[in-house]
This record gives structure tokens, sequence and C-alpha cells, in this order.
């Protein structure tokens, strides 16, 4: 059975950050959600990490954090913002970074146009457009391997929307903690 | 006579008055006395060298007593604080109750994205289940895997585009088979409906 994990972690506000994690079945069903605590640098942490602060808490703290608990091990993660591919250097997951596009289908099911060593575009359903899909390196994300578990779901669901349930879910919790 | 202690050449050779000139204090000066008699005293003072005794001497160099005023006094080591920038580990949370309670969308499929096959059983169905009245409806929209247990929450939006719907609280998303499509029908005066058909 193929499955899919999201990521994504979010500026709540200028200082702080929460992140969720879901991954889906083939019908892009919920059998898993995981979310961090929100997280609150200290005015030192600031200071001393100026512009990478949002990388280091984003990667290493809250993306880290919800990988290791996450019981999906095998399952491709889609990120939801290219930022967060660097988690591939701390995680043996196959991570990648999904956009759509408008452009004209490239053909069957599975079909890749390359376009950089980290980019390339892919066609994951039979009529409609194909993604741009961003990867950390082609050691993280193998495209023969990992590309059909996303043909697989994408034939099923749209395979960016469970990345907007994960948003939504995040802004529940932070609303009933008040 | 020696005229001070030190001309004592000779130490041994004493009167037989006990004194050391053989002369009667009486016939002596007070002054010539008292040297004679320092003279004696040093004279039984032992010439040997002895040793002193042993002082610590502090090697350290210790600011002149003037100058201790002068120099504040400075601690040992200076103090240093470690602090901790990281921020540690993320406080993470399970929970999948709350994740289903978000509407799981569904997108209208496009001309082509049913199979041929899929498209004629389709039009079966609904002739099964409406009978001469299918030949009046048209098919507006089909959603694909909308599980039957979730169709009383399902929502179309307006533009037809997508459909969301809830998954109850008591079914596993493990136990849901796939297939069943829901699809949006329209009569000719524009008043819609739904049916929900399995698709092999």
């Amino acid at each position: 059975m193929a499955a899919l994990t999201y990521l994504d972690v979010e500026a709540l506000t200028a200082d702080c950050f929460m992140g969720g994690l879901l991954t889906v079945n083939e019908l892009g069903l919920p059998t898993e959600f995981l979310y961090s605590e929100p997280i609150r640098p200290s005015k030192l942490q600031i200071g001393l990490y100026g512009t990478t602060l949002g990388r280091y808490v984003m990667v290493d703290v809250i993306g880290k954090g919800l990988l290791d608990g996450s019981q999906a091990r095998g399952a491709p993660v889609v990120v939801g913002s290219a930022e967060l591919l660097a988690l591939a250097t701390r995680c043996k997951r196959p991570l990648l970074h999904l956009s759509a596009t408008n452009q004209r289908p490239l053909g069957d099911v599975g079909d890749v146009r390359e376009s950089t060593d980290t980019e390339f575009a892919a066609q994951l359903d039979e009529v409609r457009s194909p993604y741009i899909v961003r990867i950390y390196d082609r050691i993280n994300f193998v495209v023969d391997q990992h590309l059909p578990v996303l043909t697989e779901c994408a034939a099923r669901f749209e395979p960016l929307e469970p990345l907007s349930r994960i948003r939504r879910t995040l802004e529940v919790i932070q609303h009933d903690a008040g | 006579m020696p005229d001070s202690p030190g001309q004592a050449d000779h130490p041994d050779e004493q009167a037989a008055d006990g004194t050391a000139s053989g002369l009667h204090e009486d016939q002596i000066a007070a002054e010539d006395l008292a040297r004679l008699r320092e003279a004696v005293v040093l004279r039984t003072i032992s010439p040997a060298i002895t040793p002193a005794e042993p002082r610590r001497v502090e090697p350290g160099i210790t600011p002149r007593s003037g100058l201790r005023l002068a120099v504040a006094p400075l601690p040992g080591k200076p103090r240093i604080r470690r602090l901790k920038p990281e921020l540690g580990k993320a406080a993470v949370r399970r929970d999948l109750r709350r994740a289903l309670t978000q509407p799981i969308g569904r997108r209208n499929l496009l001309i082509g994205e049913l199979r041929r096959e899929q498209e004629r059983q389709l039009y079966r169905r609904l002739y099964e289940q409406y009978g001469e009245e299918a030949r009046r409806l048209e098919v507006a929209a089909v959603y694909a895997h909308v599980p039957p247990e979730a169709t009383y929450s399902a929502r179309v939006t307006d533009d037809l585009r997508s459909l969301y719907f809830i998954l109850p609280p008591d079914v596993s998303p493990r136990g849901i088979e796939s297939g069943h499509f829901l699809v949006v029908l329209r009569d000719p005066h524009g008043k819609t409906s739904t049916a929900l058909l399995r698709l092999d």
C-alpha cells in the first residue's frame, strides 16, 4: 500500500513556529498526524542565530523532531516549502517539494523532463498538467524508486491537497490552545 | 695587657686569684673592669659556626606593602558562563483524531480521467438507478474515491471544482475501500442532485 507523508512548518508570528506531519494512505485518508508545540526562540537565541534562526528552527528543531516521531518510515515526504529539503541531511527518508504548473502534459504517467540535478517536471496523472518536483539530491530521492509512489497516489487524490489539511489542523490546535 | 678583648693572645694563662690579669678588682678602674668583663664573656663564646634555623621563604612575588592599596584585587579566574543557544527538541504530539476532523478534498475529474470502461459503467449504473429519467440528466461533476461512510458530510463547491468530506470519527481510514465515485447530476431545470456509484 502506497503512503505519502506531508510535512510543513509555519511561522505563526515572526518569532513563533509550529509544524505538522500528516501521513495519508493511497486514498489520501489520514493514518498519522503529529504536530509540534509552538516554538518561541528567546531573545538570546534570536540574537545568536540571526538570519539563520528560521532555518534552524524549521529544519533542525521542528522538522527533524516530527520526522523522528513518524512511524511511516519508508513513505516519501512531501515538504511544504523548499527550505525543508535540507532535512535530507538529517534523515534517511526521501524528500520532495511539489508545485503545480499550467504546462501541457508531458505524455504518459511517470514521464519526467529533467531541468537541473535537483529539479524536474513530472507527469503524475493521466491528463492534468505536470508538477515541478524539487529534491535535495539524487541520492536522497531516487526517481525510479520514489516517483511511482507519487503517481499511484496522484491517480486517486490531488497530491498537494493534504498540505492544506496540515495548515487547517494547526490553526485549530492554535485556536483551541487559546 | 691587651687593650681590647681581641688582643688576649693567651686565653689559657690565668692568675691564681682568678682574675685575668692577676690584679684585684679595686685596683682596676671601673672602665677597665667593664672592658675586662666583656672580653671574658666574648672569649667563652664558641667560635664554631652553627647552622641557622632554616626559614621557609615564599618564592611568589608579593606586592610590596606600599602597592597593595594602589592595585585593585583581581579574582583568581574570570567567571565564564556557558549559554545554551540550542532550542533542544521540539515537543511532538500525536493527534490523528484532530486531523480526521478536517475535510478531505477531491477534485472534479476531467474528461479522460475516467477510464473508458469506468465511463461505460457510470452510465449503465445511472440507467439502472433512474431508468429512462437518466436520459434527461447531465453529469455535471465526478469525484473519485469518496467513501460511502462519508457521503452524509460531502459538500461540493459552487464551481463544482472540488468536493470535501469528513470521515466519521468511528471509521478507521484503513478499512475504507476505494472505487466509490460521487456524481453530481443536473436536470433540465438546472436542479442538481448527487449519486454514489461503485465503479471498478
